[in-house]
């Protein structure tokens, strides 16, 4: 479990860096969150009490980064975490397309638990404008598009996705 | 017992625990009125993401360098041609300004104006932008080490103001690398006026986040003010000194119902192409 711990926080060490460094680098400048889709496999694959440590540190990761109020990504991803694990039941995400429909359910999640926080402890929360709300929502497609390349990179973590077995056949 | 609780019910406890913890967090850096010492492992964490940001930027910064240089010589011919002219250009001014720099000592020893030192500047290169989406906020490659403190005014190259070191509750300066705030943030609020000698309007500019760009205000409603004039520092709140360029006024809101004058600035200093800055660590007037 240890190696688990270290290998989803130093994903999430690279996928910051990636996110914060390279890509405005590259000229792009949409809401692509990587963290976000980290939360959403998380609460795919892991049970609720390692899994919600999991998200709440990799939050804090992108508090202390983002030079945000420290807990708004902690209590965002650790609702993301627990909406996946609730959704994971109602949607197999087996194929691709489901979980690319699970990661947009989870963006919607995602922005709306961070308008709550926003709206509970900033001063000033983020206004919404045409512009703003059309990148938020190429953003989450992107965001949702990476849950299933996600998958393959948390493959690599050992021991993280376990393999369901199959019914067995009898004779 | 407690603990037999715990065990029993973890599935939920953990859960609601953390929350816990990110709430009253939350709830306490947000109504915090002190500036909150952040622990040694949020600057460790900070810093170690620092070095990382610095090293994938320097690595891609030399890749293109190494392309700019080896592969895209088209057109050397014609930019050192333009660069001879600009240079010439440059150094002209720069004689007439060395001039008017005299000038001006000599004026200033006339008045009884004595200089008390000079400004301190450390240059600064951007190696991150914020993440989320929300901020507007850049990361540079100087930190507690180079003497970087809250607040601290950070310009562009030519001049321009890009923002000052983040002071919010919860924001960490890391040994070698800092956040800035840039102006566009919606946190943002420097103090400036309208350049124009017969105006010299006052008011406070904001960021506006969602247009890239900032809103003065306010400013009062006869105040003289035309799209094209110069926005400075008015050196009030003393975080950044007097007369530094901002931004350009690119539309004044003359709302009839409105009692202020709402002026939308473009910025001067180019996030996007950011790549050096200068911390001011020390102003002879703040």
């Amino acid at each position: 479990m240890i190696k688990q711990y270290i290998g989803v926080l130093f994903l999430a060490l690279v996928m910051v860096m990636i996110q914060s460094a390279l890509l405005p680098l590259l000229g792009t400048r949409l809401f692509v969150d990587f963290l976000f889709v980290m939360a959403v496999i998380i609460g795919l694959f892991k049970d609720r009490v390692h899994g919600a440590i999991m998200c709440f540190l990799i939050g804090g990761l992108e508090d202390l980064v983002a030079g945000q109020l420290p807990g708004v990504f902690m209590a965002s991803r650790l609702t993301v975490f627990l909406a996946a694990q609730f959704a994971r039941v109602r949607i197999a995400p087996d194929t691709p397309v489901a979980k690319f429909s699970l990661g947009l359910l989870m963006g919607l999640v995602d922005r709306a638990a961070l308008y709550v926080l926003y709206q509970l402890f900033a001063d000033i929360s983020p206004a919404l404008t045409a512009r703003t709300a059309g990148l938020m929502v190429l953003g989450m497609l992107i965001n949702a598009a990476l849950v299933p390349v996600f998958y393959y990179l948390f493959k690599l973590i050992p021991g993280f996705i376990e393999q369901r077995r199959g019914p067995r056949v009898a004779g | 017992m407690l603990l037999e609780w715990l065990r029993r019910h973890q599935n939920t406890a953990v859960p609601l625990l953390l929350y816990l913890i990110s709430l009253s967090l939350l709830s306490h850096r947000a109504y915090s009125r002190h500036s909150i010492q952040p622990s040694l492992f949020s600057r460790a964490v900070v810093s170690v993401v620092g070095y990382a940001q610095m090293t994938a930027t320097g690595t891609v910064t030399g890749i293109e360098n190494m392309l700019d240089r080896y592969l895209f010589l088209a057109g050397v011919e014609e930019e050192n041609q333009r660069l001879k002219l600009e240079n010439h250009r440059l150094r002209r001014q720069l004689a007439a300004l060395e001039e008017k720099g005299l000038e001006n000592e000599r004026l200033r020893k006339l008045c009884g104006f004595e200089r008390s030192g000079q400004d301190q500047w450390v240059p600064a290169r951007v190696i991150g932008e914020s993440v989320g989406g929300v901020n507007k906020v850049l990361t540079i490659n100087r930190g507690s080490r180079d003497g970087v403190r809250p607040r601290m005014p950070v310009i562009s190259y030519d001049g321009a103001v890009v923002g000052q070191i983040l002071d919010e509750p919860g924001s960490v300066i890391g040994f070698d690398s800092s956040q800035v705030l840039l102006i566009t943030d919606r946190r943002s609020r420097i103090p400036v006026m309208i350049q124009r000698p017969e105006s010299r309007a006052r008011g406070i500019l904001v960021g506006v986040p969602e247009r890239g760009e900032c809103e003065m205000s306010p400013a009062e409603k006869l105040a003289v003010v035309e799209p094209g004039d110069l926005v400075i520092t008015s050196g009030f709140g003393r975080v950044f000194p007097r007369g530094r360029p901002v931004g350009r006024v690119i539309e004044v809101d003359r709302d009839p119902s409105r009692l202020f004058l709402l002026i939308r600035v473009e910025p001067l200093a180019d996030f996007r192409r950011l790549e050096e800055v200068l911390v001011m660590l020390k102003s002879e007037e703040t």
